[in-house]
């Protein structure tokens, strides 16, 4: 492992916590399933408005009542 | 338990408890005697407490001398997946590393559970971390179908559905964040109710997904779901994401003579199904239409972006959660387990964050859309027949065609976590192999109530719910 002033930002990702035991062979897999969830959510986000935020959805949960 | 003790629902059971036929005790017995006779070819406890349960069963019997009966679940024997925290007792989540970690709260709804009088007869086996859809556990080994030990028992709360498909337990708690109580409820021929985000309270259940998961009943019928519902449902000060709404009386919503007034949309999905699956869906379509409910064609949108975008809200929170075992104990893991959280570690904060904001904004969507105008929507529970055991482990697999084959078990219940919108698992028949199909309900937020009475009215008129698997 490089010293840390010698990473690329590639190896500090990398080197993130919890990521020690994710073998070079798994990472190639890791990175299709990373861009493929990604480009899912971007995809979608031409839905989303400057001001959308998470906790909208509870309120769309309690806009109709049963 | 004697056969005639044994084929009671829950509901059955507490009227006899009710009226002095039964008794707790005599109940409770009845259930260990099962359980561990399905323990031995099924796998589906973790634990059995045997003296826990006796002793709380003979309590609730002098109180019912005493003439106080606290209310439906008073003496009722009940089973619940090994996921809810009661303080100085082992949850094992499933997984080794949780194997001797001592729970220091107790769930709510355990509490509640407590409080209404039920008996727990023990812990229910699991996916390990509540990941998994089939019920495999390299930890605990696999739980096995009720109607077939060859076959998958559905996961992740897998025991909890076979626990009561094996009438162990009159009714179970399970935890839902993709599937996981309706998919074991629908390979178990068992009513399984993942209600509205909110509805129940998550305090002190093994988290998979903090935005996602949804904790809720198995039982053998809707009225049984109904009796569960009532007693875990409701505000919880010390989960901030439990609903303020009161919540309503739903035993007093059942027994309806028909399904008038009722208008439900079936899913034109455009998935193929598997020939069995679709028979059995055109069936209970047309037995709703018979018992009066309107039925309207919906073509339903494309999930596959509900069901992308909530997997990387679950992927994102897992491997926060999951970060420090990572890294110190990868080794504890199984692989299929590490594999599906590994990803999230990767995740840009920003992508995670807006897949949270996307979900008001398609759950809206979704809502204005193709819930308009409908009460309910009809729907598979799973394009794809039960597999067995030796064929969707991913521990000796090819884990990319069993992780699309898990997306495609799941095709269509994943997306219902995502929105927040309950959802219920209702046995509608037999595959060739002798294995149950089922088909979901979808209702509007906090409907729970127009659900359970129309599952109610379709089993007052079928009987699949009442077959019994046999060892």
């Amino acid at each position: 492992m490089p010293n840390s002033e010698d990473r690329t930002p590639a190896d500090t990702l990398m080197h993130a916590p919890g990521t020690s035991a994710i073998t070079p062979a798994r990472v190639s897999d890791i990175a299709v399933e990373v861009t493929r969830l990604c480009g899912s959510v971007r995809a979608s986000a031409h839905l989303l408005a400057f001001s959308d935020e998470p906790g909208d959805f509870r309120a769309v949960l309690d806009r109709r009542p049963s | 338990m004697s056969e005639d003790c044994s084929a009671l629902d829950l509901a059955e059971a507490a009227a006899r408890l009710a009226d002095g036929r039964l008794t707790s005790v005599a109940l409770t017995e009845a259930c260990l005697t099962r359980a561990r006779t399905w323990q031995a070819s099924r796998n589906c406890f973790i634990h059995i407490d045997a003296e826990s349960a006796l002793a709380a069963a003979r309590a609730r019997d002098e109180e019912i001398k005493r003439g106080h009966r606290r209310g439906p679940l008073h003496g009722i024997p009940l089973a619940h997946k090994d996921m809810f925290y009661r303080e100085g007792r082992v949850s094992t989540g499933g997984s080794r590393i949780l194997r001797d970690e001592i729970a220091k709260t107790t769930a709510t709804v355990l509490r509640r559970l407590d409080a209404a009088g039920a008996v727990e007869i023990g812990t229910l086996n699991m996916s390990e971390f509540a990941a998994g859809p089939t019920g495999h556990n390299i930890h605990y080994g696999p739980c096995r179908n009720a109607y077939d030990a060859a076959y998958v028992s559905g996961g992740s709360s897998s025991g909890s559905a076979v626990a009561v498909a094996g009438r162990a337990a009159f009714g179970a708690l399970g935890s839902d964040t993709g599937a996981s109580i309706r998919l074991p409820a629908a390979y178990n021929g068992v009513v399984g109710l993942k209600p509205t985000y909110g509805r129940v309270s998550r305090h002190g259940a093994m988290p998979r997904s903090w935005s996602l998961d949804h904790v809720g009943p198995f039982a053998r019928t809707a009225w049984d779901c109904a009796l569960l519902l009532q007693a875990i449902a409701g505000a919880d000060p010390d989960d901030s994401t439990a609903s303020m709404r009161p919540v309503p009386d739903y035993a007093a919503m059942l027994g309806a003579a028909d399904l008038s007034g009722l208008t439900i949309g079936v899913a034109e999905h455009g998935v193929t199904l598997d020939l069995d699956i679709a028979a059995a869906m055109q069936a209970s379509v047309r037995q709703l239409e018979k018992l009066g409910a309107k039925v309207r064609r919906i073509v339903l949108p494309d999930l596959s972006a509900a069901f992308r975008v909530g997997e990387t809200i679950i992927k994102g929170e897992a491997a926060a959660m999951h970060r420090q075992w990572l890294e110190t104990r990868p080794q504890d893991y199984s692989n299929s387990v590490r594999f599906r959280i590994e990803g999230g570690l990767y995740l840009p904060a920003t992508d995670y964050i807006d897949a949270l904001r996307l979900r008001a904004v398609m759950t809206a969507q979704f809502i204005a859309e193709t819930m308009a105008g409908i009460d309910l929507l009809h729907i598979p529970a799973t394009p794809l027949l039960t597999p067995t055991v030796a064929e969707s482990d991913m521990e000796t697999k090819d884990s990319e065609t069993l992780l699309t084959l898990f997306s495609r078990l799941t095709h269509f219940m994943r997306p219902f976590n995502f929105f927040g919108l309950p959802a219920v698992s209702v046995p509608c028949g037999f595959s060739s192999a002798g294995l149950p199909l089922a088909y979901q309900l979808v209702g509007h937020p906090f409907s729970e109530g127009v659900m359970l009475r129309a599952v109610d009215v379709y089993q007052r008129a079928t009987d699949f719910h009442r077959a019994a698997p046999q060892l």
